[in-house]
């Protein structure tokens, strides 16, 4: 039985990674911004219009690479007007970021219907490649087991890690991530120091909107191949959870993330596994998951000390 | 000797709305001096260190740096410029580590990479070379204010600034701590680095600087070399423009309480100073009496560990072998045991981190005590709540203000009834009574001289020293029986702690009771009866007043015999 056990328990971590993938980008996004002490809840409409670029860029273009290019640009685009709201025009950031929310729902509905003449869905437009397919692509012939066992995992998941890397890079090692946090904590503090905060946070706020438009992007070409209305489903949400659940830790993103993907990885299995089950409980597994480690899970580190004021 | 002025003020001028915070200040600062600014509350030196510091720009006139105009439009490029500012209020980040505090004020390229064991070397030497105890992996959240002012301090350090400019650096220390950072100063004066202070404390003045500045409702009075101007003239100075000041305090004579705790530090003053010192610190005539007729009854006992109990009046707050929590940046209380009789004023010193702050959080109630009892007025209230204690008449005024005592951002109104909104006089069925709280506000902040400039503005809105004012009043409101106060004269210029003392000695012989914890020990000379020390939790010894020994206090600060 360990023969069969072993290759099934990696294809399901790695099923997680790649349930995992917007939310990790997503939550980085956020991270990202909250670090700087700006609030957003803009994260589910960021993904959205990520989702709905990646597809419009990828058609136009016709390629998914101008897709995911397309995608990090439209959250960018948002990250921009919340930058301009909140941090210019002096707007609440939750106001703000509802209200990107709602205009992320209409306008990619509306352009859905403008660009492709479609209801609900936009036409397919090509996918990302996934890990295993790339690879094949380089190296024509009978694959290898483990090279077969990638196909699992789409390309983005291996960017949403290096993505990652990169953010705990610049947290741990980096006087920018001293800075980006520094705004965070004391706003006043960080000006008498010599920071420039208007501007750290500004390109914070557009960071975080890049990395969730990435995210969307990962959902749209990376997961499906086309665009479907309302297709996040609250993953912005959850990878607000998934950040609260990692104190604004950047360690603790990616564990946070794989927990809620594997949880979702989980709710898939028992899907197949179970079909007798209530669909709609096995839906809520993440959400459950979710609150339950919220209600047990206690740490030193709390939210950033200014968050949400200017 | 000096051809060119480091720093030259020409007719600055800055206005807050009406009210005009600087008015054509004229001065220069040569290179490599010591500079000091000495002025009462609201005389704008603040005001004057933030224009300095690109805070923000003057309205009229110009500050040339060495020979330059400079008009920095941030604090960043001030500090680009050599300029370092450490504030009176410390601006910490909270959830940072002090070492990396102190590297985010390090105007950093943002794309370098943090070298945090080069780092911590450096920031380590700088703590040793300074006598700094800074636990460097400690957030600074939790660490007490005097570590919060030292990682501003080596911010600056760190930074190698050529000027650095202290906003009240030491009116939070205690007397060894103060020594300390006072010759670090001066240790940097020979370095070429140029120094202004803006103090309160004038033989701090007198020593250390090499002129002296006067500021009084915005103007500048004047600039004297600290070797031509006596205290007594300095004082008039300041109090001249203000007028409220009817005798300047040189006025007291040196009197024999003076004599008895002018036995200095072991760091030696200049002569001439120390003699000034003395004259100044002659508490008000009505002070000596109350003094003496309170610390009568333990004369003839033996000078230490003198029990209470025998002066046959009613004891006003008990503590019985207290013990606290420990916590990180303070020590735990090691079963503090002490009474207070009506009337009396006891003080605590040590120095910062030695269990002052447990024990103000202790007796206040903010903080349960694990083992021991208190007693106010013979009721046991260990474990009663703040509000229940302050019911039974004890009243706090916390060290530092803005985080436990005040809402920066609510109005003077809001902060005045802070804590006194469930009152009858305030409200009625829950509704606030607007007309009586605003009368009874406004009759208060006159009545404790806090300048301000409307009710309805947020506290932050008042200088320090005011801000201060307002807490006073605030605790000393109503019918108080023990009143604790921290750090009481924080930021308080010359005439108003004249007027806190004599409040408190008002109030004293109406039969309140004062504990009061600083570590100022001249303030704990002229507002105690006794004087205890805090050393690791512990209370080390406590004497009279006018049988004490500065040197045997400072010895148990430092944990001697």
């Amino acid at each position: 039985m360990t023969g069969e056990w072993l290759p099934a328990c990696i294809y399901w971590s790695l099923t997680a990674l790649a349930r995992a993938t917007p939310l990790l980008f997503a939550c980085l996004g956020g991270l990202v911004s909250e670090s700087s002490g700006v609030i957003n809840f803009a994260l589910e409409g960021m993904m959205l219009a990520g989702a709905f670029g990646a597809v419009w860029a990828a058609h136009a273009f016709g390629s998914p690479w101008w897709g995911l290019l397309g995608g990090a640009m439209a959250g960018m685009a948002l990250g921009a007007l919340h930058a301009l709201a909140c941090l210019s025009l002096r707007a609440n950031q939750i106001v703000s970021s509802i209200a990107l929310n709602l205009l992320a729902a209409g306008a990619t509905g509306t352009l859905l219907n403008q660009v492709f003449q479609a209801y609900g869905t936009s036409p397919t437009v090509g996918r990302l490649p996934s890990v295993g397919e790339y690879v094949r692509g380089g190296f024509p012939g009978e694959a290898a087991w483990g090279v077969r066992v990638l196909d699992a995992l789409p390309l983005p998941a291996l960017l949403a890690v290096g993505c990652t890397l990169v953010v705990l890079f610049v947290f741990q090692k980096m006087a920018l991530g001293l800075v980006i946090r520094a705004c965070g904590e004391d706003p006043d503090g960080a000006r008498a120091c010599g920071i420039e905060v208007a501007r750290v946070r500004f390109g914070a706020v557009l960071c975080s909107g890049l990395l969730a438009g990435l995210g969307g992007a990962s959902l749209s070409i990376g997961a499906l191949a086309q665009f479907v209305e309302r297709m996040t489903q609250g993953r912005g949400y959850l990878a607000i959870a998934a950040l609260i659940l990692a104190r604004w830790n950047p360690k603790g993103v990616l564990p946070a993330t794989l927990l809620l993907g594997g949880a979702e990885a989980l709710s898939d299995w028992l899907a197949v596994a179970w079909p007798r089950l209530p669909h709609q409980g096995l839906l809520a597994v993440p959400y459950g998951m979710c609150l339950l480690v919220l209600a047990v899970h206690v740490g030193r580190r709390r939210a950033p000390s200014a968050l949400g004021r200017l | 000797m000096h051809d060119r002025p480091e720093i030259r003020f020409c007719s600055v001028s800055k206005r807050f709305g009406s009210l005009w915070a600087n008015r054509e200040i004229s001065f220069d600062v040569h290179r490599a001096e010591i500079h000091a600014i000495v002025g009462e509350n609201g005389a704008g030196k603040s005001t004057l260190m933030k224009l300095l510091c690109g805070h923000f720009l003057p309205d009229e006139g110009f500050i040339a740096l060495r020979g330059r105009e400079s008009r920095f439009r941030s604090p960043r490029q001030a500090a680009e410029a050599g300029l370092g500012l450490v504030s009176q209020q410390p601006h910490t980040f909270p959830q940072l580590t002090a070492l990396e505090n102190v590297l985010a004020g390090h105007p950093p390229g943002l794309f370098r990479l943090l070298r945090p064991a080069a780092a911590r070397t450096r920031v380590e030497a700088l703590c040793s070379r300074f006598g700094f105890e800074l636990p460097l992996d400690q957030r600074a959240g939790e660490l007490a204010f005097a570590h919060r002012q030292q990682i501003q301090l080596l911010r600056v350090l760190y930074r190698d600034a050529s000027v650095l400019v202290l906003d009240e650096p030491t009116s939070l220390l205690a007397p060894p701590e103060a020594e300390r950072l006072l010759d670090l100063l001066r240790g940097l004066r020979f370095k070429d680095h140029t120094v202004l202070f803006v103090s309160h404390r004038l033989s701090e003045v007198l020593s250390l600087a090499d002129r002296v500045s006067v500021l009084s409702k915005g103007r500048c009075v004047g600039t004297y070399a600290t070797a031509d101007v006596t205290r007594e003239r300095i004082a008039r100075l300041i109090a001249e423009d203000g007028g409220a000041v009817g005798s300047p305090p040189a006025d007291r004579a040196a009197n024999e309480l003076g004599g008895a705790h002018a036995a200095r530090l072991s760091i030696s003053h200049a002569p001439v100073v120390e003699e000034e010192d003395r004259a100044m610190r002659g508490p008000a005539p009505n002070n000596r009496q109350l003094v003496s007729l309170a610390a009568g009854a333990g004369t003839s006992s033996c000078p230490h560990e003198r029990s209470v109990g025998s002066r046959g009046t009613r004891i006003a707050l008990s503590l019985d072998g207290v013990r606290s929590e420990v916590s990180t940046d303070e020590s735990p209380l090691d079963r503090v045991s002490l009474e207070l009789v009506e009337g009396e004023s006891f003080g605590v010193g040590g120095v910062v981190g030695n269990g002052q702050r447990s024990l103000a959080r202790v007796v206040s109630g903010l903080e349960a005590a694990v083992e021991g009892g208190i007693h106010l007025a013979g009721e046991d209230v260990t474990r009663m709540s703040l509000r229940d204690r302050r019911l039974r008449g004890l009243r706090w005024l916390p060290a530092n203000l803005t985080d436990e005592g005040m809402l920066p951002a609510a109005s003077l109104l809001d902060n005045c009834l802070l804590g006194l909104q469930r009152e009858m006089r305030f409200q009625r069925y829950g509704w606030l009574r607007s007309k009586p709280v605003f009368r009874w506000a406004s009759a208060m902040l006159s009545a404790g001289d806090v300048r301000y400039p409307a009710l309805g503005y947020p506290a932050s809105s008042l200088s320090g020293g005011n801000l201060q004012k307002l807490g006073l009043c605030r605790a000393l409101e109503g019918k108080p029986r023990v009143v604790l106060l921290e750090q009481p004269s924080r930021g308080l210029d010359l005439l108003a702690q004249k007027q806190l003392r004599s409040r408190v000695h008002e109030l004293r012989a109406q039969g309140v009771s004062f504990l009061v914890i600083s570590h100022d020990l001249e303030e704990l000379f002229e507002l105690c009866d006794r004087i205890g020390v805090l050393f690791r939790g512990a209370l080390m010894g406590v004497q009279n007043t006018n049988q004490a020994r500065r040197e045997t206090l400072v010895r148990w600060m430092l944990g001697g015999p």
